[in-house]
């Protein structure tokens, strides 16, 4: 074996060496747990331009997929811009995803404000007609995707009620408008915030994702929730994030989506470029005043499994 | 005290306090009919959409394009004589007011910073909007947010129907035939 070793080109070691530590190779790693129980998914926002950065990240979701077999993917809003024809839904979504469809995966959007409310009628964005609903995929995880676009009495009751209810340990929400954001363009949807961050804290919410401004933001937990901007899965404002106190992670340089594992009172995350690279990762722990049980024995009508 | 000193004091009262000459129509009433007006509006959406194929809660794109069509073209028809006013009719003042409550000073500067974002005259989608009755709101143009506070502010709709606000305008947007139902022009501050 040394004599083996001792014949390896010196210079060809010194390569391999070099190489492993390139940017290149050490940020394309899969730094979830992958665990065998785990809830698995994928996060994106404002994707629908069909143009080629939409289908870049959609063939990287693809690549990645092949290593972390995310189950669904939550959407963001502005899923299909400039108009809801067959042949917006065809280029703006069915194709860049197809590989995704094919392998089974599904996809849970939320309404933004190039959106077209006819949107939650489309059997693969699984909206069930609702403009606002929730799903358990695994007991004790719970989304809840809402229209911030119009945030009206019926809707705020709808979610107060159904997060009093739910009891599940994760909580998730997602929705266009961001409650916090650094974006110059767009920036913090404050009016929403004074509504909807209340309940957020009053019953145990734990993360919430938002797109409309066109990058990824990992904001600073704010009274103990963790909210991310994820709109950059097809649009891209480059330059566009303010320094602000807000900011624990930023990258606008390059579209990306986002992966990530729940295994008990864990969240994973990884944020993952247009080209592969890792942008960000890292773990959410759950706070533990969450209640244990999910008080709901039925599924309401707005569950989808 | 002579006619003319009497009616020069009670003037200068007027002015001096704000005071005005006649008192406003009951907003009360005005609201009543509003929303008679929009459940009627809805009942219309209902009862020309019952008369169309049902659209599956999983449809195919073909669907929902084709239901859409049918929608908003049976909605044109049955109310082709439509004119603006027709449905915020003499509530259109109390909008006003309650809009201007919302949206004015520093107090409604974050409120008028919300109507701003997707409003179509500020995004860079198509040419600009021409607001007219059972016009089509142009699909390339995003929706404007509306200001939680001021949606609870408002009368609430129906379901088939949304506040919108296209520049300083405020419209009633049928959503899911995509038309200009009525609007008020040049309500926002």
């Amino acid at each position: 074996m040394r004599k083996q070793l001792d014949a390896m080109p010196r210079r060809f070691v010194v390569l391999l060496l070099f190489l492993a530590s390139l940017p290149c190779f050490a940020q394309k790693q899969l730094s979830l747990p992958n665990k065998p129980d785990s809830l698995r998914f994928a996060v994106m926002g404002d994707t629908g331009t069909g143009g080629k950065t939409q289908y870049d990240v959609a063939r990287q979701m693809a690549q990645w997929r092949t290593k972390f077999p995310f189950e669904f993917v939550l959407m963001l809003g502005d899923n299909l811009y400039g108009g809801g024809s067959p042949r917006d839904y065809e280029q703006k979504f069915e194709t860049p995803y197809k590989p995704l469809m094919d392998a089974g995966v599904k996809f849970y959007a939320s309404l933004g404000n190039h959106d077209d409310a006819n949107q939650r009628f489309y059997k693969n964005f699984n909206m069930n007609g609702e403009r606002y609903y929730t799903f358990r995929p695994k007991p004790g995880i719970r989304f809840f995707a809402l229209d911030s676009n119009y945030m009206d009495r019926a809707q705020l009751a709808w979610l107060q009620e159904e997060l009093r209810s739910s009891g599940s340990e994760w909580k998730i929400c997602y929705f266009h408008y961001p409650l916090y954001s650094s974006g110059d363009r767009h920036g913090s949807d404050e009016q929403l915030r004074a509504v909807l961050e209340p309940l957020f804290v009053e019953f145990g919410v734990s993360v919430v994702f938002s797109g409309h401004d066109h990058f990824y933001e990992r904001i600073k937990p704010q009274k103990g929730i963790y909210y991310f901007v994820s709109g950059a899965g097809g649009q891209l404002r480059r330059g566009n994030i303010r320094t602000t106190d807000l900011t624990a992670k930023g990258f606008d340089q390059d579209n990306h989506f986002m992966i990530l594992e729940i295994a008990g009172d864990e969240m994973y995350f990884q944020t993952i470029s247009r080209t592969g690279t890792i942008v960000d990762s890292g773990v959410i722990q759950r706070p533990k005043e969450n209640l244990k049980e999910d008080s709901k024995d039925v599924p309401n009508k707005a569950d989808l499994k | 005290m002579k006619t003319r000193t009497r009616l020069c004091v009670f003037l200068s009262l007027v002015f001096l306090t704000g005071t005005p000459l006649y008192a406003p129509a009951s907003d009360v009433d005005n609201v009543k009919e509003f929303r008679a007006r929009v459940e009627e509006y809805a009942m219309l959406h209902r009862s020309v959409e019952g008369k169309l194929p049902a659209l599956p809660q999983k449809a195919t794109p073909d669907q929902i394009a084709a239901h859409q069509q049918g929608l908003t073209e049976a909605i044109r028809t049955a109310r082709s004589k439509a004119k603006r006013g027709d449905v915020f009719s003499k509530a259109q003042d109390y909008f006003r007011r309650a809009i201007a409550a919302e949206l004015k000073g520093k107090a409604g500067l974050t409120a008028r910073q919300t109507i701003q974002e997707g409003n179509p005259t500020n995004e860079a989608s198509g040419g600009p909007m021409i607001l007219s009755v059972n016009a089509g709101y142009p699909p390339e143009a995003s929706l404007s947010a509306m200001p939680p506070p001021l949606l609870l502010r408002l009368p609430p709709l129906p379901d088939e129907l949304n506040y919108r606000f296209v520049g300083r305008h405020l419209i009633l947007h049928d959503k899911d035939a995509d038309i200009i139902v009525d609007f008020i022009l040049n309500v926002a501050p």
